[in-house]
């Protein structure tokens, strides 16, 4: 099998590593070859952060390059924007429309960009999801990224109960209802 | 059984399934998670030392005592590290020492983009690289074998993209090592001029048997394929190597020092055209050259700057890239800004309004120079604030002879360093101009501070002085405000000199206060080897 590219992006702080480690899970689970990359540090504090997925039967390069991702998952409609040029041709942007503004917006030095959500649909297949919104449903804004992995695993050709099972093994017991209905929000958005 | 994991996660692994028992390193991305994860294991003693030399120096100490022992730290971590590290190549080791050095290109979280091979090549000691965390875990293992094998250390080059990159580990059990029983062996460890004369001809006898160890080593792999392009490469690079032309002929090198000849050689007469593929420096290009070894593509193709990657080799070597299409209005840039609530906010709000010169310090105070604060003139390295008194000295009283600037030490980590510096620190900008007008040799104007000489001493300054006062009362310690009370007055380390020096070893325990160092010993090391003592201790990272 060919090797498929995820990328993972949004705002330092928005749980996107869970994201990634939780669809990392469900890869192994099924067999595959399996690569990460991540870079941690700086873009901890608010940055703009992006995780690599890859999967396959054999898979070398731990990074996504432009033009090369099947899919991107982004946690922010901005970041959406800022990373797009990664997606390759026939890829599907699937987007919170959650907006965090960056620092140079708080500032007041740039102007956060109006109608992202419609120009990125004129260039590639996107869905936009209010993802906040469907977290707060289930229980916790913090639940945004499972909501959001409901969201991607309807695209792929993996079975539910492989994505309910690497949430259980992956969210604590306490939070597991929780997580299971963000699940359900997102993968049925 | 299989696992997901980190490169750093897996060199903790590598360190366990070794038998390594003494890990002593200093935190800095992207190395810190190495001593984390070895920390988690009961069978390894893990702690923070105070810096990396002291970290590199604990780690000889425990592998005198005859334990597997370990160091990790990031590449300019690795300049701290040298001293100890380049006499411990001569005196070789009795437990295996491994030291893990991580680079940074592409600098996601650093000041620079060096490259350590240069340090194994400059300090005679094998370097092995890694691709993969897979790779990551085997090749602490056979570093150790390096080690133990050739009586030296052994390093281990990692990258950001290595370290904090996730494949899957195959787990094995661990093997324990009884430790080697400790011998006293003056020749050997005693590093005195009459014996390092004689150690280095051990170094130079160690080199060449690497050297042969080199070409027959399965660290080095052929993998020969389509033979009308073959490629030299080296860890991550390999990969990208592998992504964009899977069907080419490639040399991968997982012993980077020493590099094979006749291995290279041969490989050069089976392919048609012969590119080298390494990030930073064309370390093993000129190593191939200066042995008469067709290049026909490299340095001249990639450049010496940031981090590759499977298109930019693709784009090189004129292969077709991938279509994309980008966004078309300008994005505002998401920078790392500091934690909401995070006291060195306040800080630097009022360093900035004051407008006062700031000689900050790396880690997250570097994003102290950032809009909105503005507050940081210049960052340079770990405890570099401490430049302070060299400003000072040209500030105030140009750079003349003979002149002598005291200023008490304080042996606290840097954020106060930065502060310290520009609480002191009373010109404004304005100011900054007069003085770069006074640069003339005789120093003229601006007697010591407090004194009414310094020509900032109209109104403003004046203000600006008291201000700042108050903010230092409020920051410091009062101990530390009380001038001339605070410990002993040092003067800068350039003008302190060498008897000084001297004298600060022998007494022990303060030797380069202003560096935040202690014990600069082995000894710590081999105790805990020894007493099997638990201890860890948490620091603040690098970067
Ligand atoms: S020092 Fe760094 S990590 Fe600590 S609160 Fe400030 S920004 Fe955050």
């Amino acid at each position: 099998m060919k090797t498929t590219s995820i990328m993972i992006v949004g705002v330092g702080g928005q749980g996107t590593l869970l994201a990634s480690k939780l669809l990392g899970n469900v890869l192994i689970a099924q067999g595959y070859d399996v690569k990460l990359s991540e870079v941690h540090g700086m873009s901890q504090r608010g940055g703009s952060v992006v995780t690599y997925v890859r999967y396959g039967d054999k898979v070398y390069s731990p990074i996504v390059d432009q033009g090369e991702a099947d899919y991107i998952l982004s946690f922010e409609i901005l970041e959406s924007a800022r990373w797009i040029s990664y997606l390759k041709e026939g890829g599907v942007l699937l987007t919170n429309t959650q907006k965090t503004w960056p620092m140079p917006v708080i500032t007041g030095a740039m102007e956060y960009p109006e109608g992202i959500v419609e120009k990125l649909s004129a260039m590639a297949d996107v869905q936009a999801v209010d993802a906040l919104k469907l977290a707060e449903e289930a229980g916790s804004p913090k639940a945004v990224n499972v909501v959001l992995i409901g969201v991607l695993s309807k695209r792929m050709d993996i079975p539910e109960e492989a994505w309910i099972k690497a949430i259980e093994e992956t969210v604590p017991a306490k939070f597991l209802e929780m997580n299971k209905k963000a699940f359900r929000l997102g993968r049925e958005a | 059984m299989k696992k997901l994991m980190l490169g750093n996660q897996a060199v903790a692994r590598g360190l366990y399934e070794a038998g390594c028992r003494f890990v002593s390193s200093y935190p800095g991305t992207p190395s810190t998670e190495i001593t984390e994860q070895a920390a988690l294991y009961d069978e390894i003693y893990a702690e923070w030392a105070p810096n990396e030399k002291v970290a590199a120096e604990s780690a000889v100490g425990a592998s005198l005592a005859g334990a597997r022992s370990f160091c990790a730290m990031k590449h300019v971590g690795f300049n701290v590290a040298a001293d100890p590290l380049f006499t411990a190549a001569y005196t070789g080791v009795n437990g295996g020492l491994v030291v893990c050095v991580a680079d940074d290109p592409g600098m996601h979280s650093s000041q620079n983009e060096q490259d350590s091979r240069h340090y194994a090549v400059a300090a005679k000691l094998p370097m092995l690289e890694p691709s993969d965390s897979l790779e990551c875990r085997d090749f602490v293992k056979a570093a150790y074998e390096i080690s133990e094998t050739f009586d030296t250390p052994a390093v281990l080059r990692t990258c950001t993209r290595v370290a904090h990159s996730q494949c899957l580990v195959t787990l094995y059990d661990r093997e324990e090592r009884a430790l080697k029983p400790y011998e006293k062996n003056a020749p050997k460890y005693v590093a005195a001029p009459a014996n390092a004369v004689k150690r280095h001809i051990e170094v130079e006898k160690r080199m060449e048997a690497l050297r042969a160890f080199a070409e027959t080593t399965d660290l080095n792999r052929v993998e020969m394929g389509d033979t009308s392009i073959g490629f030299v490469t080296s860890g991550t690079c390999y990969l990208y190597v592998k992504e964009a032309f899977p069907e080419a002929s490639v040399l991968k090198l997982g012993l980077v020092n020493p590099l094979p000849v006749k291995l290279l050689q041969d490989f050069a007469g089976k392919v048609e055209r012969l590119i080298v593929v390494e990030e930073l420096d064309g370390v093993i290009e000129d190593h191939m050259r200066r042995f008469g070894i067709r290049v026909d593509g490299g340095k001249d193709l990639f450049g010496p700057l940031g981090e590759l990657s499977q298109n930019r080799i693709r784009k090189a070597l004129g292969a077709k890239l991938p279509a994309f299409t980008g966004y078309d209005e300008a994005v505002p840039g998401r920078p790392p800004v500091m934690c909401p609530g995070c006291p060195h906010r306040g800080l630097f709000t009022v360093l900035s309004k004051l407008k006062l010169t700031v000689l900050g310090d790396i880690g997250c105070y570097t994003l102290g120079s950032g809009a909105p604060l503005n507050a940081v003139d210049s960052v340079l390295c770990m405890g570099a604030s401490r430049g302070e008194p060299g400003l000072q000295q040209v500030h105030r009283h140009g750079a003349g002879a003979g002149q002598q600037h005291h200023r008490h030490d304080r042996p606290s980590a840097e954020p106060h360093h930065g502060a310290d510096a520009a609480e002191r620190a009373h010109l404004s900008h304005q100011d900054r101009g007069r003085v770069s007008r006074r640069r003339d040799p005789a120093g003229a104007g601006g007697g010591p501070p407090g004194h009414g000489g310094h020509r900032g001493g109209h109104q403003r300054g004046n203000r600006r002085r008291r201000a700042q006062r108050h903010h230092r009362a409020q920051a410091l310690p009062a101990a530390q405000v009380r001038e001339g009370q605070a410990g002993a007055v040092h003067r800068p380390r350039e003008v302190q000199g060498l008897p000084q020096l001297h004298e600060d070893r022998l007494s022990g325990d303060t030797v380069y206060r202003q560096e935040g160092q202690h014990r600069p010993h082995p000894v710590r090391g081999l105790r805990a080897v020894r007493a099997d003592v638990q201890v860890r201790r948490v620091h603040r990272a690098r970067g």
